[in-house]
């Protein structure tokens, strides 16, 4: 399986949006958002439901189309060919192998239920990338050790918790080597105290320079280890920049309401 | 009756079970494969093909059985199709019951949500692999059980086939009972071959809904 040529550049962005606009009839869900992603970043999308994070993560991966602007991973345009006026769809075959390069990791974790835990990670190694059985379950043990998983293995999905089948996700992205995680809320469908252990994995992620883009609610954890936090609302870029800023001092109306309503709402107790 | 004839009239009509099982083996066999060509071409299909198969369902659920048993059996020949009646039999039977199993298939298929698909795509998987490793197996869990039991329904449909003058188990139950005027002892016996071959189904019915839960 051919990667993408990677650019020469270590420092070339891995992800370049510029002008990114997506509508469904007359209304717009992306409008004009640009945005750009170094290696080893960690960016973060926040804002209120519905305000396009979710989205621009499928465009990201292809899972969505979009209807005008730029959309670059690793220097080669998203789903259309490149350097056409008129977009054209890539074939099936090269969207899939750009997919491939990028992992994502859902909201409803979205695991094969017939499948056992190994096989769902095992899977695409060895049917995309033409991974031997034994390398790819190698690969698989290696990783479900690192999710602290690794007596699950013969497991179902319908048999762990939450916070166990989203690591199992974690795992079966991480599997393919992407060259970028894309994480979708991948909490919020998380009973409280089983959102913890799906933040340590990802702590450690960022921690090890995997590059991330994360729509997430968790404020706290997204100024903990973001070098960018993107703030949304009705599918535009209000405001961005490194999150002390973003945090500390809010330039925009619109992201200091949003900031206070989420403080008022996760204030501590008495 | 004596022993010897009673012996001789289980011989007899062992052998039209067999032939009915025949038949309804060839006709379950096309039903479970053009039933599925059928699901794929109205979910996927290019539209020409997605309308020429849901006319074809639509039209053919509308008949019954037995006149589409007659009319195709009498008609082939205008068109200078030689085939003998047990063909035309399997055939018809096999594709009435497939606008059924279609219907299965289409429902099963469509029941697995699109978020499996959107796992699959990221993970990087063509189509037809996310189809065949991924959707299939999920919506055949769904399919299984209705399956069976329409297959069950054509195994009775081959008691119909008597009406094109094929040989089979109800022509040789009436054989025996215009030669014996036995009728009730025969047409019981008859009903308890195609008991057997249907309860047998459904055992299986039960067995593969158990194997597919997912422990």
């Amino acid at each position: 399986m051919p990667n993408l040529p990677r650019p020469g550049d270590s420092d070339a962005p891995l992800v370049e949006i510029r002008r990114l606009s997506k509508h469904y009839g007359d209304t717009p869900v992306l409008n004009d958002v640009s945005l750009t992603v170094k290696p080893g970043e960690v960016v973060s999308l926040i804002g209120p439901s519905g305000s396009g994070k979710t989205t621009l993560l499928r465009c990201i991966n292809f899972l969505e189309r979009y209807d005008g602007g730029d959309l670059r991973v690793l220097g080669h345009t998203v789903g259309y060919r490149d350097g056409d006026e008129r977009r054209r769809l890539r074939p099936d075959r090269e969207i899939a192998a750009a997919r491939a390069d990028t992992g994502m990791v859902f909201q409803s974790y979205n695991l094969f239920p017939h499948l056992t835990v190994l096989e769902n990670i095992v899977l695409a190694p060895m049917r995309v990338r033409g991974i031997r059985r034994r390398e790819a379950v190698e690969i698989a043990r290696a990783l479900l050790a690192r999710v602290n998983l690794a007596d699950k293995e013969e497991r179902y999905p319908a048999a762990l918790s939450g916070g166990q089948q989203q690591r199992v996700a974690i795992a079966r992205a991480l599997a393919m080597r992407p060259r970028l995680l894309l994480m979708d809320e991948v909490t919020s469908a998380l009973d409280p105290q089983l959102v913890g252990e799906v933040l340590d994995v990802m702590r450690a992620l960022a921690a090890e320079g995997m590059t991330m883009i994360l729509a997430t609610h968790e404020m706290e954890f997204a100024r903990q280890v973001s070098s960018q936090v993107v703030f949304m609302a009705d599918g535009a870029v209000v405001e961005s920049g490194p999150p002390a800023a973003l945090f500390e001092q809010p330039r925009t109306e619109r992201l200091q309401r949003f900031l206070q309503r989420y403080r008022s709402l996760h204030a501590p107790q008495g | 009756m004596t022993t010897d004839l009673l012996f001789v009239a289980a011989r007899y009509l062992l052998m039209g079970a067999g032939v009915s099982l025949a038949v309804a083996l060839g006709a379950i066999a096309i039903s479970a494969t053009f039933g599925l060509l059928l699901a794929l071409a109205r979910l996927y299909g290019w539209w020409p093909l997605r309308i020429a198969a849901s006319l074809f369902v639509f039209f053919i659920r509308g008949v019954p059985l037995l006149i589409l048993l007659i009319s195709v059996y009498f008609s082939l020949p205008y068109f200078g199709v030689d085939l003998s009646a047990l063909a035309v039999a399997i055939l018809v039977i096999g594709l009435y019951f497939s606008s059924y199993t279609s219907e299965v298939y289409r429902t099963g298929i469509r029941s697995i949500p699109v978020l499996q698909w959107d796992a699959g795509r990221s993970l990087g998987l063509r189509r037809i692999a996310i189809f065949r490793l991924i959707i299939a197996p999920q919506a055949m869990r769904y399919c299984a059980a209705p399956l069976i039991n329409i297959f069950i329904m054509a195994v009775k449909g081959t008691s119909l086939i008597s009406a094109i003058g094929a040989w089979e188990v109800v022509m040789a139950g009436r054989e025996l009972s215009e030669r014996n005027f036995a009728v009730l002892p025969v047409y019981l016996a008859v009903a308890a071959i195609y008991f057997i071959i249907c309860f047998t189904l459904s055992r299986l019915s039960r067995a593969v809904e158990k194997s597919a839960a997912y422990a």
